[in-house]
């Protein structure tokens, strides 16, 4: 493996021509540890990425809140905007591994290492955030593929993460569950967004951690609960059907009959609480 | 991997070495600066015995590559009493309140009990609870070592 400095932009292309798998580092939480367990590749490149301080924000234009590449998860802990505008990335941060690791961890980071069990994206999927990258701009539904796989091409680095402006004031919700409350992975996480009228649910978007090979939004489940009144039969139903739109596994974390009962259970408690 | 030259401010010391750039913060402190009181316990960002605060943040030294430490301000165990013949208050209030037992643990819950008296000075029990939930501890139960915080917080506070 190589180490390479980037310092500005125009160097990824030069990067992309030695043909060689590209990993890029920020914070490095998830790749020093991947580096240890040798299961990076060997004829690789190591991008190091941290001198690029313009990646470092968090600013409120038209289009939405946009976060910079760099920015950490202590950073969006610390920003009053996210706090009061994106409280379920708040609270997602807030369950991410450690302070040390929050003082080093990086959004971005979160993202491109793609784990279905990913603290961050829950609430990326129900804010219909879309991720800037130097070649493009995705919808964060569809940017997963599989576990730990992403939509990014070899030379293809995040930028920034966009979380549009509401139009609508939406409930948020966010349930983990994990072994403890630090440094755990998700065993299952839900993050919910649900609009009322007259307790006629207007507007809802939910989003399935931990329970599929990529984060999950349970379009069926949405529709159905979609101007419907919240009764005990509806609420039923909708769990029946969330259990039949993710494809929770076993493994050394859980079992997907656990995984499986706890979403279900996290959407009555969202449902319950509106 | 070609070596790099990293230049590092440890304990306010500059030290200048050529070393591999991947190569974990921990290892370089303790291998190349001798600097043994920061322990590696999981290496995986789990146990926290392995925190030192660098530019004013506690970090897990263990996932951080030394290149990325290139120009920094780290303080660890072995530099957080401004005098040498004198414990840092911390470390007192955790020989008092016997929050000690293996020991292994001990630098890393110290460094995180410190950056936390820097940031907030009187710490209820949520706020200390949080600030050492990256440190884990498997003999004492954490009683003790709550306590020893707080004592600390009490004596720089002078109450």
């Amino acid at each position: 493996m190589d180490y390479v400095k980037i310092t500005g932009l125009d160097e990824l292309d030069g990067l992309e021509k030695k043909g060689r798998k590209i990993y890029f580092l920020a914070g490095g939480t998830d790749l020093m540890v991947q580096q240890k367990d040798d299961l990076l590749e060997r004829e690789s490149i190591m991008a190091d990425i941290s001198s690029l301080k313009d990646l470092k924000s968090i600013r409120l234009e038209n289009s939405g809140i946009r976060i910079g590449a760099l920015t950490t998860f202590t950073e969006i802990l610390e920003s009053r905007l996210i706090r009061e505008q994106v409280p379920l990335l708040f609270n997602a941060a807030q369950s991410i591994g450690s302070p040390q690791i929050r003082n080093r961890a990086t959004l971005a980071g979160n993202i491109a290492n793609a784990s279905p069990a990913a603290d961050s994206i829950p609430a990326l999927f129900v804010h219909e955030a879309r991720i800037r990258t130097n070649l493009a701009e995705y919808p964060v539904n569809g940017f997963f593929q599989s576990v730990k796989r992403s939509i990014l091409k070899n030379s293809e680095m995040i930028l920034e993460i966009v979380i549009p402006r509401d139009e609508i004031l939406f409930r948020s919700f966010y349930f983990k569950s994990g072994p403890r409350q630090a440094l755990a992975i998700a065993k299952a996480s839900l993050a919910a967004r649900i609009n009322t009228e007259q307790d006629r649910i207007k507007n809802i978007r939910l989003a399935c951690g931990a329970v599929g090979i990529t984060v999950i939004r349970p379009v069926r489940t949405e529709k159905f609960l979609l101007e419907n009144k919240i009764s005990r039969d509806i609420i039923n139903h909708a769990k029946d059907m969330l259990r039949s739109e993710i494809a929770p596994i076993d493994d050394f974390r859980s079992t997907g009959t656990y995984r499986s009962g706890m979403i279900a259970y996290f959407l009555e408690k969202a449902l319950t609480q509106i | 991997m070609n070596k790099v030259h990293v230049s590092l401010n440890v304990n306010k010391k500059r030290y200048d070495l050529s070393v591999e750039p991947l190569k974990p913060l921990s290892q370089v402190l303790r291998d190349d600066l001798m600097l043994t009181g920061s322990k590696e316990g999981c290496h995986k960002g789990e146990c926290g015995a392995c925190t030192v605060i660098m530019d004013s943040r506690t970090v897990d030294s263990c996932l951080v590559p030394v290149c990325q430490a290139h120009g920094s301000e780290i303080i660890t165990i072995e530099g957080i009493s401004a005098d040498v013949k004198e414990l840092h208050p911390v470390q007192k209030a955790f020989m008092e309140e016997g929050a000690v037992q293996c020991g292994f643990c001990t630098p890393g819950l110290i460094m995180s009990s410190v950056d936390l008296l820097d940031r907030i000075p009187r710490p209820d029990e949520e706020q200390i609870k949080e600030a050492l939930s990256g440190n884990l501890c498997r003999c004492t139960g954490y009683a003790k070592i709550i306590k020893a915080v707080r004592k600390a917080a009490q004596k720089k506070a002078g109450t």
